[in-house]
């Protein structure tokens, strides 16, 4: 057994190594990364870079009056205020680990759900296959951005809500690619002789073919998360996010939403309430992007012959 | 058409109905999630009215059993009769068929423009994989996916429309409304580029493109990397199939490798996902509609989920339910079509 | 060769789109400049801001003495012109059409249906009714299908004003081809009682002519009116119609409900084509409450303009009526766009695509400097904000906390303690408040009767901001306990409506400083949250607002004091001496008697602080400088277009 166990390891291990060397060649992946990484650091030391106001919800911006007209930039308010006197500075930091924080669970939790429906319904086929499958088609036939609403509306709009909705919305998406590898996989010469040797099948999934199937969900993952991210601001956008004063980046820019024109004389006026959370949300997602496409391209076992 | 495919159309076609009421009884299932009072604050807009909740409930049935409400709106469903959309004010059916030109419109020029500028941008980025050209185009692209869509549309908006003047929203300018209204255009399908070729009037159907520029870029910039993602990978895959090596060696040049092999089997995934997302983009782009003042099928889905007007949800589900599964249909009969292995096998 | 084809046509197909694309666009943009009339130089004069002193009231028929004319006074910026005269004008954009663009959507085009201003907006431009206000006056009228108005001397009413005759006007022309008859403007008034469906507006109706607020049971459902009674509310004798009252009213009030869209007069035989109730009693009940609404699309009216076309969703657009009575429209065509986004209609607005926009409080400044464009300020909107209190919360209130008098929560009586309610009254700054969520827009009145109708007492006391007070009934309240203990309660807010969550935001951050054990949270919830919330009892206060549907003080004080008011009924208010004299006020037909009682009305309302007000709104109109002919009445539910014209004088 302990021999086994090494010859089944190393080459994993031999595997990633040779993904990250890929993923070094390309320069997109660096730039991806290091995004990724920024926002990590700026979402771990929020408490430092914008400390909150002691004994309330961190995540409720402080604000400094009550005039709707958005402040440009000053030495009290480094990016200036939005419409209400929210600290733009104070809501783009902690509106970076709002990002984390719901791409983080949405994806982790769909993730989570597909696999394990994926799974029985790649493994087992036949009947359960046609329920779970038929299941997942109800849901991925509704436009996503319709339902995760409706689900939000009844939830009652707020950050949990959406990040509940959008698992809901987002785990057969996870679960179809689940499905599609393990029928790949379960075709497999390994995957037989495990069987043969009276594996148990709930072993033959987690210690054979789930291993076999995780990168391309980590591909999938890594660019979902961008979109995640970019559909809760939609939702935020359209009012179903949460209240206004709570740091997340869709809320902000819903805030700027009607000081994009600025005024008669200037009609960049407002440019900080619109570009500064616009720009952090781009940049964030765009870094998820480059990685999940570098990641992609360098775990293609085709492209790898070169 | 072989009789295998037709069977197989068949047998798709009838895996429409579990899905539409698996569909509508999901709806059903949301509904639930709210007390009686929350479902009549649709038709209590205002807190003078508040005080006759209770009739509102009574009136509408709005606390009665859930099967007992799908019975009825199913009943309805049957005899053709989508129902009443509060939020819209308009039966159901109107609303679905008055909504459906604009999406339809903004869906018939965005949509071949993703996929050829995806096909040309992905096979571009295959052929010449890690060059320069291929990262360009992948950033591109990625820029593309990434940006916010309410972000682009209205930042294209206050700079087009805001700071020069030209391409203002909505889907016709005042003088061109003005002319069907008055009837003297007439309408056939909605679609006013369509319309306006039908009636030969050229200015009407200037004008109407005029005003698809901004709203159709929107929409490109943002899908085009979705289809060139796959094209690229699906043409790298190719390219790395042993046939084409094969070929290679025996000295066929490039040009006719390429084209005449690799692109065509690259083509299908494409194809694939090129479907799935011309029948996304007909159940509605509820932002770009909004922004753009294109108030198709996304933006009355949007507004009836906001406002719990259940019946148009419904009514909406099912239409992008049977749009979802005709799509699928179509694109797996090309897939047969093409794919000499699934047809056969 | 299959493939090498796939290639080349598409190769060659981008390449032509793209050409067509930018060959379309290049024709277009020129096609649109060509066709359009696009402003081509600008105006040198800037913001104009008008001076409107316009009394809005005048002296009532009989014997009050003058009640103070509601001034709308307004900034006056002097504009800057450059220093050649010459002001150059713009060329005025679609010169026949008034476009409005707005963001609400009428829900219906029946009058009897309609209770919202969108939908009024545009049945009071198609429908006419007997009488009409006077420009801008919300208590002098004028005859519209009536040929006068009736009033004691001239002895069309009589009986203490139970019995009113309108004689009707000859030659008035409908849309639908015929002439207005009486038998039009009795069935106008049976069908609507026939209908009253839920939540509508002819309960206003139904309270003058037949004494009941609404033909059905409340509990049951079931109707409650014979037919007889609608009947003979309303009859024709010759070429008057005669209205029969059930008790004393008012006159002017009477005469407010019956110049509204409710009392529109409908084509009979127009709609009876259309579907609607056939006007006989046969089957009558069968019509009464209705789903959906009968003259849902169609109109029959007989006003200015008719409908051209209705677009739901976008747009809604009215056409002018040549055969108008009292001549044609200036204006060929009226249409109210809906666009919701502020960015886009603004834009719409500088570029003159749309003459009347609505401009968000919030986004006034954008419009400062802008060209071509007018703003009236400092309009009284005959609306106010206040903050209940729930005497009597629900105890399963997931807003109260704890539920107890221990510091984390409330008691289900919290508010039935005057002292309580004083403290929160005492606790709220008004200055702040109007300063900067209303920009200076709004004022303060003692309530619960706003400033512009009748009865108004403007030396009435009312709360002001005084901390000390308020420490002080909080120290009072439970004996000193409440002190001790502290407390936690919810506010809830609804979401869109910023200067509500602003106003409770403020009461927290003024409440929670007098006092470390005072803790307040506030919640922003959807509509049908807040809604159930509201009607169950278990919002312990609630700020909201209530809009004149008449510009009578009875309108105002029957939601806010009485037992089965809007308001007072879910906060559990019930005073039965304020009960008799609401009951009094409105069968009351001497002014001075009614003012007497609505001011003791107003003193209790001081007194017993059910709830306090929070502001009278001052509204603004914006509209492009080449539309003439707009006047302020604060009761229209939205834009006369008959009085309006395009263009410079």
């Amino acid at each position: 057994m302990r021999s086994s166990l090494k010859i089944e390891q190393s080459p994993r291990i031999k595997e990633i190594i040779f993904i990250l060397t890929r993923m070094r060649e390309n320069p997109l992946s660096i730039v991806g990364l290091a995004i990724v990484i920024s926002f990590a650091i700026i979402a771990i030391s929020a408490h430092i870079l914008a400390p909150p106001v002691y004994g309330r919800d961190p995540y409720i911006i402080p604000r400094s009056g009550y005039y709707p007209e958005p402040q440009p930039p000053s030495p009290e308010h480094p990016f200036g205020t939005t419409q209400g006197q929210y600290d733009l500075y104070y809501g783009i930091i902690w509106g970076t680990r709002a990002a984390y924080r719901i791409g983080v669970l949405v994806v982790a939790a769909s993730a989570v759900i597909g696999i394990a429906v994926g799974s029985l319904a790649g493994y087992y086929k036949g009947f359960v296959d046609e329920i779970l499958m038929r299941i997942t088609d109800i849901i991925l036939a509704f436009p996503s951005l319709i339902l995760a609403m409706a689900l939000v509306v009844a939830f009652g709009p707020g950050l949990d809500s959406i990040t509940l909705a959008l698992i809901l919305v987002g785990w057969p998406g996870y679960a179809r690619l689940v499905r599609g590898e393990f029928l790949r996989i379960s075709a497999e010469d390994f995957v037989e002789a495990a069987k043969a040797i009276g594996s148990s099948d709930l072993r033959v999934i987690i210690r054979h073919i789930l291993p076999n199937a995780i990168f391309p969900l980590l591909v999938y993952a890594s660019l979902d998360i961008g979109s995640i991210i970019l559909v809760a601001a939609a939702l935020s956008f359209l009012g179903l996010g949460p209240p206004e004063g709570y740091a997340d980046w869709g809320q902000l820019i819903s805030l700027s939403r009607n000081w994009i024109t600025g005024t008669s004389t200037n009609p960049f006026a407002y440019w900080h309430v619109y570009t500064i959370p616009g720009l952090f949300l781009f940049l964030f997602v765009m870094g998820w992007n480059l990685l999940g496409d570098a990641l992609r391209d360098a775990l293609d076992p085709m492209l790898r012959r070169r | 058409m072989s009789s295998n495919l037709r069977a197989y159309i068949a047998r798709r076609l009838l895996l429409l109905v579990p899905t539409l009421i698996g569909m509508t009884l999901l709806v059903f299932a949301i509904t639930q999630l709210f007390d009686p009072v929350e479902r009549a604050a649709l038709y209590i807009t205002d807190p003078r009215q508040a005080r006759f909740v209770n009739e509102i409930i009574l009136k509408y049935g709005l606390d009665q059993p859930i099967y007992i409400q799908y019975f009825n709106w199913i009943t309805q469903v049957i005899q053709g009769n989508l129902g009443w959309s509060q939020s819209l004010h308009m039966k159901v059916l109107d609303a679905l068929v008055t909504r459906f030109p604009a999406t339809a419109e903004l869906a018939i020029y965005s949509s071949p423009l993703i996929v050829i500028l995806g096909i040309y941008l992905g096979k571009l980025s295959a052929v010449k994989r890690n060059t320069a050209i291929d990262h360009a185009s992948r950033v591109m692209a990625i820029v593309g996916w990434s940006l916010p869509s309410f972000w682009l549309g209205i930042m294209l908006l206050a700079i087009f429309y805001g700071g020069l003047g030209v391409f203002p929203p909505g889907r016709l300018s005042e003088w061109a409304e003005a002319l069907v209204r008055s009837g003297e255009f007439k309408l056939y399908t909605g679609l006013y580029t369509i319309d306006a070729i039908i009636n030969l009037n050229l200015p009407i159907f200037l004008d109407a493109i005029y005003h698809l520029v901004l709203p159709v870029i929107t929409l490109t910039t943002i899908n085009v990397a979705l289809i060139m993602r796959v094209m690229r990978s699906s043409m790298l895959e190719q390219l790395g199939k042993m046939y084409i090596i094969a070929a290679r060696a025996r000295g066929l040049d490039d040009k006719t490798v390429i084209d005449k092999h690799a692109t065509k089997n690259a083509l299908i995934p494409v194809i694939t996902l090129s479907g799935l997302l011309t029948a996304g983009m007909l159940s509605g782009v509820v932002i770009t509609e909004t922004v753009f003042e294109f108030k198709g099928i996304g933006y009355f889905a949007a507004h009836a989920a906001t406002q719990l007007d259940i019946p148009a949800v419904l009514g909406f589900a099912l239409f992008a339910g049977i749009l979802f599964i005709i799509a699928n249909l179509i694109v797996d009969i090309l897939y047969a079509y093409v794919d000499p292995r699934i047809r056969l096998g | 060769m299959y493939s090498k084809k796939l290639k080349a046509i598409s190769k060659v197909a981008a390449v032509l789109i793209v050409a067509i694309l930018i060959a379309a666009v290049g024709v277009g943009v020129g096609a649109y400049l060509a066709f359009s009339t696009r402003p081509q130089t600008t105006i040198t004069t800037i913001v104009t801001t008008e001076t409107k002193t316009s009394p809005l009231m005048t002296t009532a028929v009989t014997t009050i003495t003058a009640t103070s004319p509601v001034v709308t006074t307004i900034v006056t910026t002097v504009p800057v012109t450059s220093p050649t005269t010459m002001t150059t004008r713009t060329v005025v954009k679609n010169p026949d059409t008034i476009i409005e663009a707005t963001i609400g959507e009428p829900e219906t085009l029946d009058p009897a249906w309609a209770y919202d201003t969108a939908s009024g907006e545009v049945i009071f431009n198609i429908y006419e009714t007997l009488i009409f206000f006077n420009r801008e006056k919300v208590d002098d009228f004028i005859p519209v299908i009536a040929e006068k108005v009736p009033s004691v001397e001239n002895g069309l009413i009589k009986d203490d004003g139970k019995t009113i005759i309108f004689p009707i006007r000859k030659g008035i022309k409908t849309h639908a081809g015929g002439e207005i008859t009486p038998e039009d403007v009795e069935y106008s008034f049976e069908r609507a009682m026939v209908q009253d469906r839920d939540g509508g507006p002819v309960w206003m109706l139904l309270e003058p002519l037949l004494g009941v607020e609404s033909t059905r049971d409340p509990e049951t459902g079931e109707i409650v009116v014979t037919y007889e009674q609608i009947d003979k509310a309303v009859e024709v004798d010759g070429n008057n119609v005669i209205f029969h009252l059930a008790k004393p009213f008012p006159t002017t009030t009477f005469f407010q409900i019956l110049s509204q869209t409710w009392a529109s007069i409908v084509d009979k035989e127009c709609a009876i084509k259309n579907g609607a109730w056939p006007g006989t009693e046969e089957d009558w009940k069968d019509y009464n409450n209705p789903e959906t609404p009968e003259l849902q699309e169609v109109e029959c009216g007989s006003g200015p303009f008719k409908l051209e076309r209705w677009e739901h969703g976008k747009e809604i657009s009215l056409v002018r009526f040549d055969d108008y009575w009292r001549g044609p429209a200036k204006i060929m065509r009226a249409v109210i766009k809906k666009v919701d986004e502020w960015s886009t209609r603004k834009l719409m607005f500088l570029q003159g695509d749309a003459d009347i926009v609505y401009v968000p409080r919030a986004n006034i400044k954008e419009l400062e400097g802008a060209e071509g464009i007018r703003c009236v300020k400092d309009l009284p909107v005959l609306a106010l904000d206040a903050v209940f209190f729930t005497l009597n919360i629900d105890p399963n209130s997931p807003y109260i906390g704890s539920g107890k008098l221990d510091g984390k929560g409330i008691p289900p009586d919290f508010f039935s303690d005057i002292n309580v309610r004083k403290a929160f009254a005492y606790a709220f700054d008004w200055k702040t408040f109007i300063e900067q969520a209303w920009l200076g827009e709004a004022k303060q009145v003692p309530g619960p009767i706003p400033e512009g109708i009748p009865f108004y007492n403007p030396d009435q006391p009312m709360y002001e901001f005084d901390l000390a007070k308020a420490e002080e009934y909080f120290k009072k309240a439970y004996n000193g306990e409440l002190w001790e203990k502290g407390f936690y309660i919810e506010i809830l807010y609804n979401v869109g409506n910023v200067p509500r969550k602003t106003a409770a935001e403020i009461l927290k951050e003024n409440i929670e400083k007098l006092n470390p054990n005072f803790k307040i949270y506030i919640r922003g919830v959807e509509w049908p949250t807040y809604l159930r919330a509201m009607v169950r009892g278990q919002l312990p206060l609630y700020i909201i607002g209530w809009q004149a549907d008449y510009p009578d003080p009875h309108n105002f004080v029957h939601p806010f004091m009485h037992s089965n008011g809007a308001f007072s009924a879910w906060q559990g208010y019930s005073n039965p001496h304020v009960d008799e004299l609401i009951e009094k006020g409105i069968t009351e037909t001497d002014p001075a008697k009614r003012k007497e009682i609505y001011y003791e009305l107003q003193r209790i309302y001081y007194e017993e602080v059910p709830s306090f007000v929070l502001v009278q709104n001052l509204g603004r109109h914006w509209e492009r400088d080449w539309v003439q002919g707009w006047y302020y009445n604060p009761i229209h539910p939205g834009i006369y277009f008959y009085d309006l014209s395009k263009g410079y004088q």
